[in-house]
């Protein structure tokens, strides 16, 4: 979806913190025309609605969510890594998001992520992020078939990492709020969908940039 | 104590002989000293001087 189009409604799935903060950043953007609760839930700020019916997406975190979506019948944009039947986005997280970073870079070297909520058990080394992120034990992942180095934060905030041959590119911000765009910037992409946002990452990552993540790179 | 002068050149010979015998602990030492410091020193280079990131559009 480009920036200035109209008309879509999203409708948001009762799955979390992650998912009210990614309500709060598309109500904003000029491409949606309305957000929705979809109920049972009461919200001060969001209408609600008992179904998914007459929402372009759906919009919801987590494990439960693509069950959700596909009880109403509308596609939905995911934070999840892999793709799942009824899900038009995925990868819509700051794993997803760190992934997208590393594809707009030559010869990517390193891609990690930091974040509060990643649950890290057994760290084989460490990386050096941002402050006031530091440098943190990470363990080995896969994300859209690339290494990913995961690691939990010792504080509230939160960082993606992608080292390439020539620079280092990076997003710092608090963990929820990081989390909440990252899972809103899916939006952008998503009528190109089924697709993980990695595959479409300038549009993704200009779309979350616009809902107010600030990147940065070093030399 | 013996004052002879060949009492003079044994107590002189004892100290050379320790001087002698510590001379490869003190290397050692002072080389792990050496070493420390300049793996502290390199902390401190990361930690002192953190990369100086610039505001970047996606591109």
């Amino acid at each position: 979806m480009e920036a200035g189009q109209t008309g879509v409604r999203v409708g948001l799935l009762v799955t979390g913190d992650v998912s009210v903060r990614a309500a709060h950043s598309l109500q904003a953007h000029p491409g949606v025309d309305e957000v929705v609760v979809v109920g049972p839930a009461t919200s001060k700020s969001f209408q609600v609605v008992d179904s998914g019916q007459g929402c372009d997406y759906l919009v919801g975190h987590g494990p439960s969510a693509p069950d959700l979506a596909r009880k109403h019948g509308v596609g939905l944009i995911w934070d999840g890594d892999a793709a799942e039947e009824g899900v038009v986005v995925w990868g819509a997280s700051p794993a997803g998001f760190a992934v997208a970073l590393a594809d707009r870079e030559s010869d990517p070297r390193l891609v990690a992520v930091a974040h509060p909520d990643i649950p890290v058990s057994d760290t084989t080394r460490t990386t050096r992020f941002p402050d006031p992120v530091g440098r943190l034990g990470v363990s080995d992942g896969i994300v859209g078939g690339r290494p990913v180095a995961l690691a939990r934060s010792r504080n509230e905030f939160a960082a993606c990492l992608a080292v390439g041959a020539k620079r280092r590119v990076t997003v710092v911000d608090h963990g929820g709020f990081l989390a909440g765009i990252a899972l809103a910037g899916g939006i952008a992409v998503a009528d190109d969908g089924p697709l993980p946002v990695w595959e479409r990452a300038l549009p993704y990552l200009e779309a979350t940039t616009e809902m107010g993540l600030v990147m940065a790179e070093s030399d | 104590m013996d004052k002879s002068p060949g009492a003079v050149e044994r107590r002189g010979g004892h100290r050379l002989l320790l001087v002698k015998r510590l001379s490869p602990l003190i290397v050692i030492l002072a080389a792990v000293a050496a070493a420390v410091a300049l793996l502290r020193s390199g902390e401190k280079t990361e930690e002192d001087h953190p990369e100086q990131w610039k505001p970047v559009r996606p591109a």
